[in-house]
């Protein structure tokens, strides 16, 4: 430290430490994705990619897990992925839609993977913000229509207890003919969304979440609960659709 | 005689429109006090053209001092307008069992020497916080968003949709009061006040905050209502403190983040309140479950050196570092450049220029700070207990 007799700010450094945004994409990869839909979710994911560490602020705090969920649900990033050195995994569509399983890897992750702050030691990670990509209803093993798996898993996410970890939003987006409005909005947390299934829906949705994730990011520098106020700023492609 | 007050620090906001300034600083002495105040926007903010939802007030009372410092939710664009009415309302209340409005009587007003006008206002320096606002053409901004008030019609009160504007400029409003060589003025009358002589017998502190926190929750919801809104939308935390400067006792109440630090002789900075254990809670004053996560705390010993009061913008980057000793480092560099400083105004603005301008990779928002210290000495020459 300086001994001179005059006051010397530039020395006074905080030591600060790192916080990171967690964004966990939940990808549909049930039988009925395979073809043309799961590849405009790969070229979405890669668009996604782009958007966000192009953005100043936000490729400094995003951290990304995918979670793809057919008959089982796997988390394909094997934890949460800087968005700078984020590659969109290779996606294969099989199986039923265990929307349940994908709820409960999850959950696993954010108790492993997002940082917790403790004082005198680490920065905490903010809120995970959480959007599901489905164009069905939910299943069980079998592919039976059910919701006994699904919503107990969904409230285990966000109804935790203090001090655990649990997400800021879940935003669901729904694709194709299958997917019905209130089963999307008994999904998120707060809005809904139905979209096209093309490769540019895919893409100008996932753009859409990295504006609105820049967006919630500027605001305040606090995205835990700017989000869904940011996703009103933010321009809606021209097909997807606000469910009210 | 009536104790000799001050007031300094962001003021309330209300139908009269946004004036909350990006940046503010505020400073005095105050007994042998240095008392500095700064409250620096965020980078985000700065880039997306918005305002400070952070604010300070700073309220003196004859030997008591009151500091309130508020952090308005980033995700509603009129917590500023929660915020600065919080840190009014909060320091305000922290006072008041130690007011009385009565006038002085004529054999107590000082007669001779008349003090004179100031002849010089003391210039604070050009060196204002660089801002790398958006560049607009458009100065309609602010002026736009009330326009309809203006006219007449009670227009809803929107928050503005940008600061809009080519550049920053001060405006500034700066008050003297009695030098330091006066200060039998603030001995003269001590028997009318509680806690003004030794033996007096003290209001409970502990009551006295907790009552400060539970009025300025109602008054906060009464003024969302004066202003059409929710309370919600003036969501902010509140952060308070109450000293004694003569005796060196200090208490301090908590909702939301934030930080109120204590530094001893030693140089040893501690937690005076401690934060909330849950990360993940947000708790603000404007919600009715306020008082579940009110906490309320002494400082463990009197006096301090140094009392920190700070929004998380600050508390962040200070609190949650691995090495060892980095906390006390920077308390005590912010100390001594405080007390190193020509005036009381050059300190407040390099604290504030500090503020607006260190990196923190991540660290953009807005940062807010006071700081209460004494010279090297003082703090341990005096023995008094930790209560008023």
């Amino acid at each position: 430290m300086s001994q001179s007799n005059l006051p010397n700010w530039a020395e006074v450094q905080p030591a600060g430490g790192e916080r990171h945004l967690p964004v966990y994409l939940l990808i549909d990869t049930s039988d009925s994705m395979k073809g043309a839909p799961i590849e405009a979710v790969r070229q979405g994911l890669e668009q996604f990619q782009t958007e966000t560490a192009g953005d100043e602020y936000a490729r400094s705090i995003v951290h990304v897990g995918v979670i793809t969920f057919g008959s089982e649900a796997k988390l394909v990033t094997e934890g949460l992925v800087p968005i700078t050195s984020f590659q969109p995994p290779i996606l294969e569509a099989a199986g039923a839609t265990r929307l349940d399983l994908a709820f409960q890897e999850l959950q696993a992750s954010m108790d492993a993977h997002v940082v917790k702050p403790i004082k005198g030691a680490q920065k905490g990670d903010w809120k995970p913000c959480v959007f599901i990509f489905t164009d069905g209803l939910p299943t069980d093993s079998n592919g039976t229509l059910t919701n006994e798996l699904w919503k107990p898993a969904r409230d285990g996410v966000l109804n935790r207890v203090k001090g655990e970890t649990k997400p800021s939003e879940v935003i669901a987006f729904g694709c194709g003919p299958n997917v019905v409005n209130e089963n999307l909005k008994d999904i998120s947390t707060g809005v809904a969304f139905r979209m096209g299934s093309s490769v540019a829906s895919f893409v100008a949705v996932l753009r859409y979440v990295s504006m609105s994730l820049a967006a919630s990011v500027a605001s305040g520098a606090n995205p835990d609960n700017t989000l869904l106020s940011n996703l009103d700023k933010v321009s809606l492609p021209p097909d997807l659709i606000r469910i009210p | 005689m009536m104790k000799p007050a001050i007031a300094m620090g962001d003021r309330g906001l209300g139908w009269a429109g946004d004036s909350h300034p990006a940046w503010m600083l505020a400073h005095a002495k105050l007994l042998d006090h240095l008392v500095v105040g700064a409250s620096a926007i965020g980078q985000m903010h700065l880039r997306e053209g918005t305002g400070r939802d952070d604010a300070f007030l700073i309220r003196g009372l004859g030997p008591w001092l009151a500091i309130a410092v508020s952090d308005g939710i980033g995700s509603r664009p009129l917590s500023r307008f929660g915020a600065s009415y919080t840190v009014e309302s909060l320091t305000s209340q922290l006072l008041r069992p130690f007011s009385r409005l009565t006038p002085d009587p004529p054999a107590h007003r000082v007669t001779s020497p008349v003090p004179e006008a100031p002849g010089a206002l003391e210039e604070l320096g050009p060196s204002w916080p660089k801002a790398r606002s958006k560049v607009s053409p458009s100065s309609a901004g602010i002026v736009s968003a009330f326009s309809g008030a203006a006219k007449g019609a009670r227009a809803k009160l929107t928050p503005s949709s940008s600061m809009a504007d080519v550049g920053h400029e001060q405006v500034a409003s700066v008050g003297w009061r009695a030098a330091p060589s006066d200060s039998k003025r603030l001995e003269l009358g001590d028997d009318s006040l509680p806690g003004g002589n030794a033996g007096d017998p003290t209001p409970d502190l502990h009551a006295v905050v907790r009552a400060a926190f539970e009025k300025t929750h109602l008054g906060l919801n009464e003024h969302a209502r004066g202003l059409s809104l929710k309370v919600a939308e003036l969501g902010c935390t509140a952060l308070g403190v109450l000293m004694n400067l003569r005796t060196g006792g200090c208490i301090a109440g908590q909702v939301g983040d934030g930080a109120i630090l204590g530094m001893t002789a030693q140089g040893q900075i501690q937690e005076i309140v401690p934060g909330s254990e849950d990360p993940q809670d947000t708790p603000t004053i404007g919600k009715s479950n306020f008082a579940d996560f009110l906490a309320i705390q002494p400082a463990p010993v009197a006096p301090l050196q140094a009392v920190f009061v700070m929004s998380d913008g600050l508390s962040g980057d200070l609190l949650y570092s691995d090495k060892e000793g980095a906390l006390e480092k920077v308390g005590t560099q912010i100390v001594r450049n405080l007390l190193l400083s020509a005036t009381p105004g050059q300190a407040a603005i390099g604290l504030l220029n500090w503020l607006a301008g260190y990196k923190v990779k991540g660290s953009w928002d807005d940062r807010t700070l006071v700081v209460v210290t004494t010279p090297p000495g003082r703090a341990d020459n005096d023995s008094d207990d930790s209560t008023g």
